[in-house]
C-alpha cells in the first residue's frame, strides 16, 4: 500500500495529542509542582512560590510518611514473596499435566475479575470478622481460640494476606505463559536422562524463566507502588499508621482529611515524583540483577 | 476521497474521546406542575440556579432536598439545577472553583468549606445581615464558621451535630442507670458497673477512630483542647499529667470489662448498640443513624454530654459540627443562591431535613421532639466548641489511632508504656 504522510499524520494525530496532554504534560507538570509552594492540583501557576527542596525534605522528616513507605516496602518484599510463590507454584502444578487445568486456571484468576473493593470487603467481613468471620469460625471448631485478625497486630498482615489472594492469578496466568514457552523436548531430553521432578524445575524451568520473573517484578512493583483502595477498604474513616501507605498519605495531603483542613499540593506532588523515582530505580537494579535471557529457544 | 476519509476518521476519534467525559446525572425532573405556586397561580420564570451537592441522589437528604427546590421554585419561579456529587464532592469542588464553573451554591463539610475553599467564596456577612438570619437559626454555629475564616463567614452551616455520650435508653433502664447521675468520672464508673452487672458491655467501640475520639475527649476535658492542640503538634505527652490521668482512665474502663472486646471493626463495633450488646458510645450523634440504618434497631436512645472531669472546659462543650453551603464569589446569582439556601435551612424543610437525619435543625423557632430535641437541647446549651477529635487532630502529619487502639486493646499495661509510644512517633 502507497504511504501517505498526510494519512499518518491523521491516524497518529489523536493519539499524540491525547499522549502529549493526557501523559506527558501532567508529568512534567508534577515535576515542577514538587518544586513550588503550591496549594491545590489546578492552582494558577501565578501563586505558585519556590520551594526549593523543601517539599522532598519535609517530606522525609514526616513521622507518617516515613512509616507509609516502611508498610510499602513491607507489602512488597513479604506480599512479592507470598504473591509469587503461591503464582509460580499453582502455573507449574497447572503445566504438569493436572486434569482440569482450564477449570483451576479461570478459577484462580478469578479474584482478578471481581472489583477490589468488593474483594476487601469479603475479606473483613466475612473471613476476618471476630464475630462471625470465617477464620475464627474455623479455629473454634478445631478448639483453638479465636483471634481479632482487625486488631492494631493483626490488622495489615490480614490486608497483606487479602491482597495477595487477590493477585495471585494474574502472576500465574504470565508465569504459566513462560513455562508453557519453553519446548517440550528440553523436558523430554532431561526425562530421559532420568531426572527427577525437582531437578527439572530447579535447572531448567527456573533458569528460563528469568525474563519472565523480570516481569512480574516489573508489574508487582507497579502494582505495589499504587496500594489504595486495600488500605482505604481495610481503614475506611482514619489513616492509620498500620495500614497508611504513600498514596493514601498523598491523598491526604492533596485533598484533606476527616477534620484536616490544610493542602499542600506541592508536597503531594513530591510523593508522587518519590514513587516513580523508586520505581526507576527498582527496574534499573532489576534489569542489572537479572540478566537478559542468554538462551535461546 | 483518501485524505476526506482520515479526515473523517480523524474527527470521529475526537468526538469519541469528548463522548468519554460523563456528566453526573442532573436532578430528576420535578413532578410539581411547572410554573405554578403551590396555590396553583401561575409563577413567573425567574431563571436558574445551579447546585452542586455532596449527597448521592439515593440519599433521604437528598430527597428532601430535592423536594424543597420543587417548592422553592413554585414559590420564587427559580429552578435550582441540583448535581449530586456525592462525597467526593472534596476532590472536585477546588477545581471547579479555580475555574469558575457555573456553581452558584454548593455543600461539603462546613469546616472545609470554611478553611479549605474559602479564597474563592463570597463572604456572607452582609447577605446575612441584610435578610436577618442570624436571628433565626442556631447561633454557636455561625461563630464557629467565623472563627474557622478569621471573623468572615463563608459557608452556612446546616444539619448540626453534636457529641457526646450516646446510649441506649433499654440498657440504662434494663440496669437502673439514671443519665443524669453521669456528671463525673466517678458517676461514669458507677453506671458502667451498673450496666455489666446488668449483662450490658457499657462501652462500644469501633476500629474506625472511636477509640481515639473517646481518650482525645478525656484528655480535653481534663487539660482543655488548647492544650491537647499542643500536645498534638510537639508531643511531650510522658510529661503531662492530663494524658497520664486520660489513660489511667481508659486503664480502669478497660481492665474491668467496661469496654468492648475485641474492639470491633467499622462499623460492626458500633453496630453492638443496635445488637442490644452495649449500652453506650462516645461519638458525633450522627453513630444513631448509622446503627438504625445498619441494624433496623428499634431501641430507645439518649444522649448526654460527656461529664466535666475537672479540666477548665466543662460539660457545656462538645464537638460539634455540620454541613456547610458555600457561594462561589464569582456566582452572578448569589441573592438567589443564598435565598435558596435560607428556604432550605430554615422553616418547614429545615425540620425535614432534621426529621430524616435526626441531626438538631438550624431554625431555632422548629420544636422538635425525642431523640432530635435532646440533642435540639444539647446544642443550646453550649458555650464552647470543640474541633474534631478535640484538638488531637491538630498535627495531621502524626496519628495516634493505632497507639490509643492499642491501649484498649491491652497492648500497654501502664500509662506511662503507652505515653512513651506516643512521644515516640515524634
Amino acid at each position: 500500500m502507497k504511504k501517505s504522510k498526510s494519512m499518518i499524520v491523521c491516524f497518529m494525530a489523536a493519539a499524540v495529542v491525547t499522549l502529549l496532554f493526557m501523559y506527558v504534560y501532567p508529568i512534567i507538570r508534577t515535576v515542577i509542582m514538587s518544586f513550588f509552594n503550591v496549594e491545590s492540583v489546578t492552582a494558577s501557576t501565578s501563586t505558585w512560590s519556590w520551594a526549593g527542596l523543601d517539599n522532598y525534605t519535609k517530606l522525609f522528616a514526616t513521622s507518617i510518611f516515613r512509616t507509609s513507605m516502611w508498610n510499602l516496602l513491607k507489602i512488597w518484599l513479604l506480599g512479592g514473596l507470598l504473591t509469587m510463590a503461591f503464582a509460580l507454584l499453582f502455573a507449574v502444578i497447572l503445566t504438569s499435566g493436572v486434569r482440569f487445568k482450564n477449570f483451576f486456571r479461570a478459577a484462580i484468576y478469578l479474584p482478578n475479575v471481581i472489583s477490589a473493593v468488593a474483594m476487601a470487603a469479603m475479606w473483613r467481613y466475612y473471613v476476618f470478622n471476630a464475630r462471625f468471620g470465617f477464620l475464627n469460625s474455623f479455629l473454634e471448631f478445631f478448639g483453638f481460640d479465636a483471634v481479632n485478625w482487625l486488631d492494631t497486630t493483626h490488622i495489615f498482615g490480614a490486608m497483606l494476606v487479602a491482597y495477595c489472594f487477590g493477585s495471585v492469578g494474574y502472576f500465574m496466568l504470565i508465569f504459566l505463559s513462560g513455562i508453557e514457552r519453553i519446548p517440550s523436548d528440553i523436558y523430554e531430553a532431561a526425562m530421559i536422562d532420568g531426572v527427577g521432578a525437582f531437578q527439572k524445575f530447579r535447572y531448567i524451568t527456573l533458569p528460563l524463566l528469568r525474563g519472565v520473573f523480570k516481569t512480574n517484578l516489573t508489574f508487582w512493583t507497579t502494582s505495589t507502588l499504587t496500594f489504595f483502595v486495600w488500605t482505604r477498604m481495610f481503614s475506611p474513616t482514619e489513616t492509620e499508621n498500620t495500614t497508611v501507605v504513600p498514596v493514601v498519605y498523598l491523598y491526604n495531603v492533596v485533598f484533606g482529611s476527616k477534620g484536616v483542613t490544610d493542602v499542600d499540593a506541592g508536597r503531594g506532588a513530591a510523593i508522587g515524583v518519590t514513587l516513580a523515582i523508586i520505581m526507576v530505580i527498582v527496574y534499573v537494579v532489576m534489569n542489572k540483577a537479572i540478566k537478559e535471557d542468554d538462551l535461546e529457544f | 476521497m483518501k485524505k476526506f476519509l482520515a479526515l473523517m476518521l480523524a474527527l470521529v476519534m475526537v468526538f469519541a474521546l469528548a463522548a468519554c467525559g460523563e456528566e453526573p446525572a442532573p436532578s430528576d425532573e420535578s413532578d410539581a406542575p411547572s410554573g405554578e405556586s403551590p396555590a396553583g397561580e401561575p409563577v413567573a420564570d425567574n431563571g436558574s440556579i445551579t447546585y452542586w451537592s455532596m449527597w448521592n441522589s439515593n440519599e433521604a437528604q437528598a430527597q428532601v432536598i430535592q423536594e424543597a427546590a420543587e417548592a422553592f421554585k413554585a414559590e420564587t419561579g427559580i429552578t435550582v439545577n441540583i448535581e449530586w456529587r456525592g462525597r467526593d464532592i472534596n476532590t472536585q469542588i477546588t477545581a471547579a472553583l479555580e475555574s469558575e464553573t457555573e456553581i452558584d451554591l454548593f455543600d461539603d463539610d462546613f469546616q472545609r468549606v470554611a478553611e479549605q475553599y474559602n479564597d474563592h467564596l463570597l463572604d456572607l456577612t452582609s447577605l446575612v445581615e441584610t435578610n436577618g438570619y442570624a436571628e433565626k437559626v442556631q447561633p454557636l454555629f455561625l461563630e464557629i464558621a467565623k472563627d474557622y475564616s478569621e471573623g468572615a463567614l463563608y459557608t452556612i452551616p446546616y444539619q448540626l451535630y453534636t457529641s457526646g455520650i450516646v446510649y441506649s435508653a433499654d440498657a440504662f433502664e434494663a440496669a437502673g442507670v439514671d443519665p443524669a447521675s453521669i456528671d463525673s468520672w466517678d458517676g461514669l464508673i458507677a453506671a458502667c458497673a451498673a450496666l455489666k452487672e446488668a449483662g450490658y458491655v457499657p462501652f462500644a467501640l469501633d476500629g474506625g477512630g472511636s477509640p481515639r475520639y473517646m481518650y482525645s475527649y478525656f484528655l480535653a476535658r481534663l487539660i482543655g483542647q488548647d492544650a491537647v492542640k499542643e500536645l498534638s503538634m510537639n508531643g511531650g505527652w510522658a510529661e503531662s499529667e492530663g494524658a497520664k490521668q486520660a489513660a489511667e482512665y481508659i486503664i480502669e474502663l478497660r481492665d474491668n470489662g467496661y469496654v468492648l472486646d475485641p474492639i470491633g471493626t467499622y462499623p460492626e463495633g458500633e453496630y453492638t448498640l443496635g445488637y442490644d450488646e452495649t449500652a453506650m458510645i462516645i461519638l458525633p450523634d450522627y453513630v444513631i443513624s448509622e446503627v438504625i440504618n445498619g441494624t433496623g434497631t428499634e431501641i430507645e436512645w439518649g444522649f448526654i454530654p460527656v461529664p466535666d472531669l475537672g479540666g477548665p472546659e466543662d460539660e457545656t462543650y462538645a464537638n460539634v459540627g455540620a454541613q456547610g453551603f458555600g457561594i462561589p464569589a464569582y456566582s452572578e446569582k448569589s441573592e438567589e443562591a443564598f435565598q435558596f439556601i435560607e428556604f432550605l435551612t430554615t422553616g418547614e424543610w429545615d425540620a425535614k431535613l432534621a426529621e430524616v437525619s435526626l441531626h438538631s435543625p438550624c431554625d431555632v423557632s422548629n420544636e422538635t421532639t425525642g431523640l432530635v430535641a435532646m440533642i435540639q437541647e444539647s446544642i443550646s446549651e453550649l458555650t464552647g466548641y470543640y474541633d474534631y477529635q478535640c484538638g488531637s487532630n491538630e498535627n495531621p502529619d502524626i496519628r495516634l489511632n493505632t497507639e490509643v487502639q492499642g491501649l484498649f486493646e491491652g497492648q500497654y499495661a501502664t500509662a506511662d508504656e503507652f505515653l512513651a509510644a506516643c512521644d515516640s512517633r515524634y
